[in-house]
């Protein structure tokens, strides 16, 4: 689905993405951790475009497409969805418009047609009451005034809204509290699918005990270091970057 | 005319011997018998004495309307005059008034309700009335002694007392190619306790350079309530310049929004003046603005009684090289105790090449007010940019759905009925400045 090879990256003039390759599966969920600073937000800014972070060398495919030739918005038309560390607020635009905005105007990308406004209606609802997200909350601008746990439980109903092939999630569980990381995890949860990947960037290993991973890579100096299954976390956070990227 | 400093006279450009002409027939053809000639000959000479305004006036000084008009230095990228307009606002439920060019062409055919007056002015300057007084007052503004002199038609609303107007008036005012010149000069009254809701739209679409002028006097009775919605757009080198004087009686409110996307060069200049206890002004203006446009709200508010309230926010767009001007003058008298004023200029200049002009000032006389301003400049946030494309909303709906979120704060302050209406006409003429950097 997402095949990326030896991807180098900028970021203001400065190297962050140093060599990186990683291939995720169809319905494969992948996890990537490491340390501040090694370059994780700088891999989901690169694959959702960005402006401001420049591919100086390398391939990314998705979906058999040159991913890095598309603009940002038709990457998410073609399926990319980035759940993002900070979701941004937006006065003035109420979710329930942003996303009816963003689901037509993937449609039109692809060339189908729109969604009508009763069966989009009826989808929101349902997905809304999965997070537990009131109608108020919805007709509110986007974000503004969310608590943490609010934006993400967000950035969930927009994933399900928009139904991505391949799922982003940089650093998702960062804020949340115990219950909230709960909630968003089963929402993400009930989205895995066996046509939908997922790539779950965090620092630590606590949302994997909620979204377990098929593999897990650790990225180190803008590379991937060290590749394994579900307990690669789990060592991780016994021993720290510093242990497992020296054996590495 | 022999009193003109020989100055003037020695200057005397294209534009003052259009004047001139337009002087002569507006005496030949306008009634009003020589009570009123000799109004507008004063008008003239007063108009003659000082001349259009530049960049010398204060007041004046991010509109140069002498060099503009003078020097004919019209706007060196006129923007395109061929999208025709679309009748905003349709609804059987409005009472319509037209001006074409000038003249009313189209007036409420009988009485629409006891205590509701509408006239046009050409009918009732036959006969020399008290009422019409505050409309036919000398100015110590070149502009409105130049209307004075030429204006040709004009709207008197009248609402009695106690009298709630049960249709929103709405005047429509078309200027086309057709005519190089057009002024006309309105009167609004609303006797005490009398309400109005009233919407102006004025249509712009001239590809030559041409000039209009409105004056516009506003009397609010005490306890009279009058809710204003004003737009203006077209396209071309139109050039139309409002000035409105606003007098308020106690507990007298005014709610009014502005919004201001299209023609070469829209002035408005109102004066509000807060003259009874307890008077309100709520002022809010919009512009957008791209090449080869100028749209500039030059806001004076006289706060003269106790316990006087007004608010102004005024938020605009500048993208191309376009220039945007808002000023907004607070004046608080010695007598305005407890008065409280709050003025809020935004702008967002979408290009480097743009020009953003907002200018508070606050004069204060008395000593127990609240009175506050602040003014900012900024660009369009790329992170919610990017938080929109990241959805798939391509990156010119994503900045014109931003631009319309901007313009939302002031849309919402529009009577209800009025406010979807509004949303679509912002999105159809505001947004295109957004469109591109």
């Amino acid at each position: 689905m997402l095949e990326i090879k030896n991807l180098h990256a900028t970021v203001a003039g400065n190297e962050i993405l140093k060599g990186l390759s990683l291939t995720i599966g169809q319905g494969e969920v992948h996890a990537i951790m490491g340390p501040n600073g090694s370059g994780k937000s700088t891999l989901s800014y690169v694959l959702a475009g960005k402006p401001g972070y420049k591919v100086t060398e390398g391939s990314a495919t998705f979906l058999g497409e040159d991913l890095l030739a598309k603009a940002t918005a038709e990457r998410a038309a073609a399926g990319i969805f980035l759940a993002m560390q900070y979701p941004v607020e937006i006065p003035g635009v109420t979710t329930i418009n942003f996303l009816r905005t963003a689901v037509n105007a993937q449609a039109k990308l692809r060339g189908e047609p729109e969604m009508e406004a009763v069966a989009f209606l009826k989808r929101i609802k349902e997905e809304r009451e999965k997070l537990f997200m009131s109608d108020e909350m919805i007709k509110r601008p986007v974000n503004v005034g969310f608590s943490g746990g609010e934006k993400k439980r967000n950035e969930v109903l927009q994933m399900a809204m928009l139904r991505p092939r391949l799922a982003i999630l940089d650093e998702t569980d960062s804020g949340l509290d115990i219950d909230a990381l709960k909630l968003v995890s089963s929402g993400i949860n009930a989205l895995r699918a066996s046509d939908r990947s997922f790539l779950v960037i965090t620092h630590y290993q606590r949302l994997l005990d909620y979204i377990t991973p098929d593999r897990v890579h650790v990225l180190a100096g803008g590379r991937i270091v060290k590749s394994g299954g579900p307990e690669l976390a789990h060592e991780l956070e016994a021993h720290g970057y510093d242990g497992v990227v020296k054996v590495a | 005319m022999s009193s003109m400093p020989r100055q003037v006279q020695s200057q005397r450009s294209d534009f003052d011997l259009g004047i001139d002409k337009a002087f002569a027939e507006a005496l030949r053809n306008l009634p009003g018998g020589s009570w009123l000639q000799k109004i507008r000959s004063d008008a003239l000479e007063r108009y003659a004495r000082t001349g259009l305004p530049g960049r010398r006036a204060e007041w004046w000084k991010y509109t140069d309307l002498a060099s503009i008009l003078q020097g004919g230095k019209a706007s060196a990228h006129p923007s395109p005059a061929s999208r025709r307009e679309r009748a905003a606002f349709a609804s059987p439920d409005l009472q319509e008034i037209s001006i074409v060019e000038g003249h009313v062409e189209e007036l409420p055919a009988t009485a629409l309700q006891d205590g509701v007056e509408i006239l046009a002015l050409r009918d009732a300057l036959g006969v020399p009335s008290p009422w019409l007084r505050p409309l036919l007052q000398p100015s110590d503004q070149s502009v409105d002694n130049l209307n004075l002199a030429l204006a040709t038609d004009g709207v008197l609303i009248r609402i009695g007392q106690s009298i709630r107007a049960r249709k929103t008036v709405c005047i429509r005012t078309h200027l086309s190619a057709s005519q190089a010149m057009a002024h006309w000069r309105s009167y609004v009254s609303l006797e005490e306790g009398a309400e109005l809701d009233l919407i102006e739209i004025d249509i712009v679409g001239s590809e030559q350079q041409s000039l209009a002028t409105a004056r516009t006097h506003f009397s609010l009775a005490p306890g009279a309530k009058l809710r204003h919605l004003r737009i203006t757009s077209g396209q071309g080198n139109g050039i139309l310049l409002r000035s409105d004087t606003m007098d308020l009686g106690g507990d007298a409110e005014y709610h009014g929004q502005a919004f201001c996307a299209g023609p070469a060069l829209v002035r408005q200049d109102r004066e509000f003046r807060l003259n009874g206890e307890r008077a309100k002004a709520y002022i809010a203006c919009a512009y957008a603005v791209t090449t080869g446009q100028l749209a500039d709200f030059s806001l004076e508010v006289k706060h003269v009684a106790p316990q006087t309230t007004s608010r102004i926010l005024a938020k605009g767009i500048a993208s191309g090289s376009g220039r945007g001007v808002i000023q907004g003058r607070v004046r608080v008298d010695k007598d305005a105790q407890q008065s409280d004023s709050l003025q809020m200029a935004r702008g967002l200049m979408l290009s480097s090449t743009a020009e953003i002009d907002h200018r508070p000032e606050l004069e204060i006389y008395a000593d127990d007010v609240k009175c506050g301003h602040g003014a900012t400049i900024g660009a369009l946030d790329q992170d919610q940019i990017f938080y929109l494309e990241s959805r798939g909303i391509p990156e010119s709906e994503a900045r014109m759905m931003l631009v319309r979120a901007y313009f939302g704060e002031i849309v919402k302050r529009a009577p209800d009925s009025l406010v979807e209406e509004l949303e679509n006409w912002v999105a159809t003429h505001m947004t295109r400045a957004g469109d591109t950097p």
